[in-house]
C-alpha cells in the first residue's frame, strides 16, 4: 500500500491513543473531542486529496527510494517540477482545508533531512542517510503522515542552551545506549503531531561545539511513552467545544490551527530512528534548509490558499449588502489579490530557480531570496487581506449574534429583520463568521510567525542580497568613478 | 530499489492465539526498553498495566494487570503495536516475539 485512503488514515486514528491535554481535560479519543477533532479532520481530507484522479499530479509523486507513487507530502524533490508541485499542494491543500496541511512541515523537514544526512555522510563517514532512506521508505510504503517540530522552548534568549537554568527548555540527549537514546526537553508551537504517525524532530537552530548534547534529529513514534502533548487552547477552542453544532463555526469542519507543546520526559528513540545525534556543524544547515523550503510553501502558496478563502468570503459579504460594485470596494479587492499573487509569483519563482543542494545529493531545495520574499511579502501582506475583509464585511463579522439565535421562537424574527439585506439573514451571518474566524482568529500572528517571523526574512535579505554589485551598477549609469 | 526496512513482531497469547505485526526497524528494541524501564505500553497512559516484563533470547516477555480474556489481550497489543507505527502482516517470519500472561 503506499497511498493511504481518508477512511484508512481515520482508522488509524482510531486506534491512536497520544498522551493528549486540552483544555483542562485528557483527550481519551481524539476524534471524539471536538477540538482535536478538527485537526484529524482536517488530514483526513489530505489523504482525500491525494486519492482523487484530478489532483495526482500535484498530490502524487515518484518515489526515488523504491519508483512507487507516494503522497507529495513523503516525497524528496528531486528536481524543478517536484519543487513546483511542492507549492502547488500547499496552495491545494489550503484553499480545501482552510487551515493547516498537518503534514507541510514534516515534509519540508524530510527533505532538509536528506540533504544534511547525505552531507553529514559525505564528510564524516557517518550512516545516517542510510537510516533516512530506510525510515522514509518506510513511511512512504505505509504513507504515515509525519508532522515536523523544530522550534525549542528556548528559554532565556539571552542564554546559550547549556546556559539555561531549565535545560529542558531545549530537547536534549540524556543518553546513549546500544539499541537507541533517551532524550528529553521540550518544542513548542507544533501543528498537527497529535493526529500523525510520526514527528520528524529537528535541532531549533544553529549550534557550537560544546552543545553536541542538544544536536539531535530523529522520528518519534506518536504514543512514544513519555511523551506529553498540551494542546493550544483559545476562546475559538472554547466556542468548538460549547457551540453543540459546527456548523455555527467559522471553518466547521478542520478548525483554527490546532498546536501543541510537546514535551518529551525520558523518550526511547531507537537508533534506526536517529538522523543526527552530536554533529553540532550540521544543525545550522539542517535548519536553514527547513526554513529554505519552508519559506517557499508556508509563505508563498499555503497563505495564499487561504487569501483565495478570504477574498472569496469577503465578495460575497460585499454582494450580500449591495456593495459590490462600489468602486471602493472593487479596489480593496484587487489589493487583496495583488498581496496574494505577488507572493505566489514569488513561491514559483524560487521553485524555478531551485537547485540542488548539496550539489551530488540530488535534493532540490528552492530558491532562498525568493523564498524568503515569499514569508516576508505574505507576513506583511496578510494583515492587509484581513484588514480589507474586516473592513468590507462590516462591524457584523465581530459583532453578530450566534447563527442558532435565527432560529430562536422569539428573537430569531427580529435577527432576519436585522440582517436581511440583499441576501437573507443566515446567508449574511454565515459569511461573517467566516470572516470573523480569519480576521478576528489566529490567523495573523500565525501567518507573521509561520516559518520564522519576518526578522529571519530580513536577515537573510541582507545576507542574500549583493548590494555591492547594486553599487557598482549604480556607479556605472552615473559614470562615477570608484 | 528495495529497502530492509521491517522487523517482523510476532504477538503470541495463550497457546492458540497469535498474530504478526510489520514496523520499522528498532520498533521491537523501543518496545523492550518501554517495557522494562519504563513499565509503559505506547498508547495506554494509566500506569499499572504492565504487571511484569521480562527480555530473553529475542522475546519479550509482559505480563499484564487484571484478569483479561485472551481477546482483550490481543486487542490492546493490537493498540500497542498501532501506536508504533506497526501494522498487522500475513506471513512472514517473525524475528521478535512478545508473549503475554
Amino acid at each position: 500500500m503506499a497511498l493511504k485512503t481518508a477512511q484508512q488514515y481515520l482508522d488509524d486514528m482510531g486506534k491512536l491513543v497520544p498522551r493528549v491535554y486540552c483544555g483542562g481535560k485528557w483527550v481519551k479519543n481524539l476524534l471524539e473531542n471536538p477540538v482535536t477533532r478538527s485537526m484529524v479532520m482536517a488530514n483526513s481530507m489530505i489523504y482525500a486529496l491525494a486519492e482523487d484522479p484530478k489532483n495526482k499530479e500535484v498530490m502524487v509523486a515518484t518515489s526515488h527510494l523504491t519508483g512507487e507513487p507516494i503522497n507529495r507530502n513523503l516525497n524528496v524533490a528531486r528536481n524543478i517540477h517536484d519543487l513546483d508541485m511542492r507549492q502547488e499542494m500547499a496552495l491545494l491543500t489550503s484553499q480545501t482545508v482552510g487551515t493547516c496541511n498537518y503534514r507541510c512541515v514534516g515534509c519540508d523537514a524530510l527533505n532538509s533531512v536528506a540533504a544534511t544526512t547525505w552531507e553529514m555522510d559525505r564528510d564524516l563517514g557517518t550512516k545516517y542517510e542510510a537510516n533516512f532512506n530506510k525510515w522514509l521508505a518506510y513511511a512512504q510504503a505505509n504513507d504515515l503522515a509525519v508532522s515536523g517540530a523544530i522550534t525549542d522552548a528556548k528559554g532565556d534568549r539571552k542564554k546559550r542552551p547549556s546556559q539555561q537554568d531549565e535545560v529542558d527548555t531545549f530537547v536534549h540527549l540524556v543518553e546513549k545506549r546500544p539499541d537507541g537514546i533517551v532524550v528529553r526537553g521540550i518544542k513548542v508551537s507544533q501543528s498537527g503531531a497529535i493526529g500523525s504517525h510520526e514527528t520528524l524532530v529537528l535541532p531549533g537552530g544553529a549550534l557550537r561545539e560544546g552543545e553536541e548534547k542538544f544536536a539531535l534529529a530523529f522520528a518519534v513514534q506518536n504514543s512514544a511513552p513519555g511523551l506529553t502533548y498540551i494542546c493550544q487552547y483559545n476562546a475559538y477552542s472554547a466556542e468548538r467545544e460549547a457551540c453543540g453544532d459546527v456548523c455555527e463555526l467559522g471553518n466547521p469542519l478542520y478548525g483554527q490551527r490546532e498546536t501543541s507543546t510537546m514535551v518529551f520526559d525520558n523518550v526511547f528513540i531507537p537508533w534506526e530512528r536517529v538522523f543526527l545525534c552530536g554533529e553540532t556543524k550540521y544543525c545550522g544547515r539542517m535548519v536553514t534548509r527547513f526554513a529554505k523550503a519552508h519559506r517557499m510553501n508556508c509563505g508563498g502558496a499555503c497563505k495564499v490558499g487561504f487569501a483565495d478563502l478570504i477574498i472569496g468570503g469577503t465578495m460575497l459579504a460585499a454582494e450580500y449588502i449591495g456593495v459590490e460594485k462600489v468602486p471602493h470596494i472593487q479596489e480593496k479587492i484587487i489589493d487583496m489579490v495583488r498581496f496574494s499573487e505577488t507572493s505566489h509569483a514569488c513561491a514559483i519563482a524560487a521553485a524555478m530557480r531551485g537547485r540542488e543542494e548539496p550539489k551530488g545529493s540530488g535534493v532540490y531545495l528552492p530558491d532562498d531570496l525568493f523564498g524568503n520574499a515569499a514569508k516576508l511579502n505574505i507576513a506583511h501582506g496578510f494583515w492587509e487581506i484581513i484588514k480589507n475583509a474586516g473592513d468590507i464585511g462590516g462591524g457584523l463579522v465581530v459583532t453578530m449574534p450566534r447563527m442558532k439565535d435565527l432560529d430562536d421562537p422569539e428573537v430569531g424574527p427580529m435577527l432576519k429583520k436585522a440582517f436581511g439585506a440583499a441576501a437573507p439573514a443566515d446567508k449574511r451571518m454565515k459569511v461573517a463568521k467566516f470572516l470573523q474566524h480569519w480576521s478576528a482568529g489566529l490567523h495573523g500572528p500565525g501567518t507573521w510567525h509561520g516559518a520564522g517571523a519576518p526578522q529571519t526574512q530580513r536577515f537573510m535579505f541582507t545576507v542574500l542580497t549583493d548590494f555591492d554589485a547594486k553599487k557598482k551598477m549604480a556607479k556605472k549609469i552615473m559614470q562615477m568613478e570608484d | 530499489m528495495q529497502f530492509d526496512t521491517d522487523e517482523i513482531i510476532q504477538v503470541r497469547i495463550g497457546k492458540s492465539l497469535s498474530r504478526n505485526y510489520a514496523g520499522y526497524k528498532g520498533t521491537f528494541a523501543a518496545l523492550v526498553y518501554n517495557s522494562l524501564e519504563k513499565k509503559a505500553l505506547p498508547g495506554f497512559h494509566e500506569k499499572g498495566l504492565v504487571a511484569g516484563a521480562e527480555m530473553e533470547n529475542e522475546t519479550l516477555s509482559l505480563r499484564l494487570s487484571g484478569n483479561r480474556p485472551d481477546d482483550a489481550l490481543m486487542e490492546i497489543m493490537d493498540i500497542v503495536l498501532r501506536n508504533v507505527s506497526a501494522f498487522p502482516r500475513e506471513g512472514g517470519e517473525a524475528r521478535f516475539s512478545i508473549t503475554i500472561g
